[in-house]
């Protein structure tokens, strides 16, 4: 799905080398992405890498310098009033107003987007789902933190946009209600809804279709979960735990088999032996038939799955070694 | 076609009445706020109408006069004659003591008085009254000014009576001079009656002598009165009485022309003549009598005037106040709000929401507009009352033009408020801008100092602040009970309209993209 020719007619967003620069900064380089309508689109890189001003190139916000955007099927730039009434967003930070109860600011966010009256059905529907019902009368600023956010995502999905944006939806806020929040997510997409999150928790990743990877205002790819852990580490682990330490020939001949990726085999600090391979399921079988012909006694060998953590911090390392080999040359 | 018209102005109903609920709830959830914005001014206005003095200062004032000064006496007498503004600390014969006590502030004017007047008045010249104060406020200064005025004017007064009632009570001794005339110019009739002319010219000698010496009498005191009366206009008794006098001597000189050879015709004239100069003695003799009852301080001060209102209320100072208070209040009130309304949205990054929301730069203002028109407009009718019927301020005129003075004042102080807001880049910004403007009003708007006080070029500041116009059209229909002046109302809703749309034009280009 990603740098093809011509996009899909279907794709929700599509952008092609869409260029930002803020005081000869560039915060945005080529960035080229094509979304299909009903998934959920993580974004994901450190703070400061460009995910909030590539979401506001999507949203009209900033005038793109560069590179073509388009998101439901017309340019940001010239979106009508019936368009930007199709998306939903929820900036980084709380805008709602301190001053008014809970009620009152959800009313506000749905005047704002022309919500036909009577609406309090659907006001009462969205505090059920975000859990505020019994809080509709609270001043906002006596609210928690992860409160705020909670209203923050009702305000933004209020009007039943197609195309929603959540900008960190889940940064500072704690493990358990972040987890609530990716329920909220997963039935936004359930009911229809296309989601685009930016966050800088790499382990989120595991919750969307699609992941976006992002540094220093560069894509550096787009995959499924798997296909990023794939990608990260160059095949799927196995974690080889033998009763015995096996020996430097030991490890050398298996390393030369062919269902092991390239030399890829390492020793774990526990005595055990890491090793990737093309497919674990697939692999698995022929490297235990392989230890009973060697007389090896496994103890046990499994798929393992890194954190995207390590994913995140090996592809950052990949593109690093890729940026100085392409200096160099 | 019909329908999505409708619907797309249903829908921007919708939003713009989302920004007027948004607005006035965010108010109405701070009473304290509230509160004080009615009460403040009310309670301002009160203290101010209680505390106010419509009385002149009085200036504790000592006088320096030379020892042994032939008006010391005159001094005391006319110092406590000036009414309350004049606290008469007493007579001091040391100048360098009274400027000590005045360098001390233990009194407010040090009057010294001249050494020798009658010296100078003999050189033709006039005497003088030296004031000496310490204030260094120039209203102050003006006012000690015209106390020293008037005191120099009460004093020439004062003078002036005098001699008058000195002259008044030497015409007792004039009268006796009449009476021996009346005596001689019987004489001179009785003479010629008799035909004997030598008798007669000899009587009418002494008649002319008497006469002579009258004149020389009531010289200077008669004559003084009679350059007042004709000042004034008129020919009045003392006027009368030096014409009797100029007459008489020309029928005496009319008898001393007669001789031995004269007719009888001329002996009849002559007779007649002596019977007239007994008439006049009469007539100069009552003109006396008159002169001795005139009223003084009538002659010295023949006028005095009194000044009248046309306006249909009794204008108490505080009430003149009143307008000008609500005019900057109200001004002062929208522009604060207005200036924080943008300029919060922008901090607080609502306006990214809005940016990326189906709402219009129009819809945002107009929202806005009207809920600050709703909460100023109701805490400007509930201090419009408080006024009226706490402090007893006059509205004569309809209630329906001072709705429209406020509407109109209201609109302009918003655009100017929104357009401060829009140029700031924080909430104190905004403020600061707030605040220069309210001293500018206070300045330039005729609520501290009258227009005319300032150059044409400084008032074209005025002109550009609401509470100018504000200021004159609510005084116009609260006190004078007057429809408020078109040209005035009209430019005050045309300033506003241009606030509006550049505010309009400001705020589409602020929320348009980056």
């Amino acid at each position: 799905m990603l740098e093809t020719a011509a996009p899909p007619p279907e794709n929700i967003i599509h952008t092609r080398d869409l260029t930002k620069t803020f005081a000869n900064k560039t915060v945005v380089n080529n960035l080229n992405l094509d979304i299909p309508p009903g998934v959920i689109f993580g974004f994901i890189g450190p703070s400061g890498c460009g995910k909030t001003t590539s979401v506001r190139l999507l949203l009209g916000i900033y005038t793109p310098d560069s590179g073509a955007v388009e998101v439901l099927q017309r340019s940001p730039q010239k979106f009508r009033r019936a368009d930007r009434a199709k998306i939903g967003y929820m900036p980084q930070q709380f805008v709602l107003y301190q001053d008014l109860s809970v009620w009152e600011n959800l009313n506000f966010a749905a005047s704002l987007y022309g919500v036909p009256l009577p609406r309090h059905e659907r006001l009462d529907y969205l505090l059920e789902l975000v859990e505020l019902t019994g809080h509709e009368n609270k001043n906002v600023r006596h609210l928690s933190g992860g409160m705020q956010r909670r209203l923050s995502l009702a305000a933004a999905i209020v009007h039943e946009p197609q195309l929603i944006f959540l900008d960190e939806p889940t940064t500072g806020i704690d493990p358990v209600l972040r987890r609530k929040f990716w329920d909220y997510f997963q039935q936004l997409k359930a009911d229809g809804h296309t989601l685009f999150i930016t966050t800088q928790y790499v382990n989120e990743a595991a919750h969307c279709d699609y992941v976006g990877v992002m540094a220093n205002g560069r894509l550096l790819m787009v995959e499924t979960p798997e296909g990023l852990r794939h990608r990260a580490m160059g095949g799927d682990i196995i974690h080889l735990h033998t009763s015995q330490i096996l020996s430097e020939a030991q490890v050398a001949a298996l390393a030369s088999q062919p269902f092991v990726i390239a030399d890829k085999v390492a020793r774990l600090r526990d005595r055990g032996i890491e090793l990737v391979v093309p497919d674990a399921s697939v692999t698995l079988p022929q490297l235990l038939d392989w230890c009973h012909g060697q007389n090896i006694e496994v103890e046990s060998a499994s798929e393992h799955m890194p954190i995207y953590d390590d994913i995140f911090v090996e592809l950052i390392r990949q593109e690093t070694a890729v940026m100085e080999a392409q200096t160099n040359d | 076609m019909i329908n999505q018209f409708f619907h797309f102005i249903w829908q921007a109903l919708i939003r713009i009445f989302s920004f007027v609920s948004k607005e006035v709830r965010t108010i109405w959830h701070q009473p304290r706020l509230i509160f004080s914005l009615i009460l403040g001014p009310f309670l301002i206005l009160l203290l101010f109408g209680i505390g106010y003095r419509d009385t002149p200062r009085t200036l504790h004032t000592l006088f320096v006069v030379p020892e042994g000064s032939q008006i010391e006496g005159m001094v005391e007498q006319y110092a406590t004659s000036l009414g309350s503004q004049i606290s008469y600390a007493g007579i001091i014969y040391d100048a360098a003591e009274a400027d000590r006590q005045l360098r001390a502030g233990d009194v407010d004017l040090v009057v010294v008085t001249p050494a020798n007047p009658m010296a100078s008045w003999e050189n033709d010249e006039q005497s003088q009254f030296t004031l000496y104060h310490s204030e260094v406020d120039p209203y102050e200064e003006v006012y000690i000014r015209v106390i020293g005025q008037r005191y120099a004017e009460e004093i020439n007064k004062q003078v002036m009576i005098n001699a008058l009632m000195s002259s008044q009570a030497e015409a007792g001794t004039w009268q006796e001079n009449v009476s021996r005339a009346q005596t001689q110019a019987t004489a001179v009739r009785q003479a010629l009656t008799a035909g004997d002319i030598a008798t007669a010219q000899s009587s009418a000698q002494a008649l002319g002598n008497e006469l002579d010496l009258l004149e020389l009498a009531l010289g200077a005191g008669v004559s003084l009165v009679a350059s007042v009366e004709e000042a004034g206009g008129q020919t009045g008794t003392t006027t009368e009485l030096l014409t009797e006098l100029e007459t008489l001597q020309s029928q005496i000189d009319e008898v001393m022309s007669l001789s031995e050879s004269s007719g009888t015709t001329m002996l009849e004239q002559g007779r007649e003549t002596a019977a007239n100069i007994e008439s006049s003695l009469e007539e100069v003799d009552g003109l006396l009598q008159t002169f001795q009852g005139l009223d003084t301080t009538v002659l010295v001060a023949p006028f005095v005037s009194e000044t009248l209102n046309i306006t249909q209320a009794q204008i108490e100072p505080m009430h003149f106040y009143v307008p000008g208070v609500i005019a900057l209040l109200l001004q002062h009130l929208a522009i604060t709000l207005a200036g924080l309304s943008v300029i919060r949205e922008k901090l607080g990054g609502a306006m990214e929401l809005f940016r990326a929301a189906p709402v219009s730069a129009f819809e945002m203002l107009t929202g806005k507009y009207i809920s600050y028109l709703l909460i100023i407009g109701g805490l400007a009718a509930v201090l419009t009352a408080l006024v009226v019927l706490g402090l007893d301020m006059p509205q004569l005129g309809s209630w329906w033009n001072y709705a429209l003075v406020l509407l109109a004042l209201l609109l302009a102080s918003l655009g100017m408020g929104f357009n401060i807001s829009l140029s700031a880049r924080s909430d104190s910004q905004a403020i600061q801008y707030g605040m220069l403007t309210l001293l500018a009003a206070i300045f330039f708007s005729g609520f501290f100092l009258a227009l005319y006080r300032l150059s044409a070029l400084v008032r074209w500041v005025s002109w550009l602040l609401p509470t100018t116009y504000g200021t004159i059209l609510l005084q116009d229909v609260m006190l004078r009970g007057k429809p408020p002046q078109l040209v005035l109302i009209l430019a005050l809703f045309a300033f506003a309209a241009v606030l509006l749309l550049v505010a309009w034009f400001r705020l589409g280009r602020q929320m348009a993209r980056e």
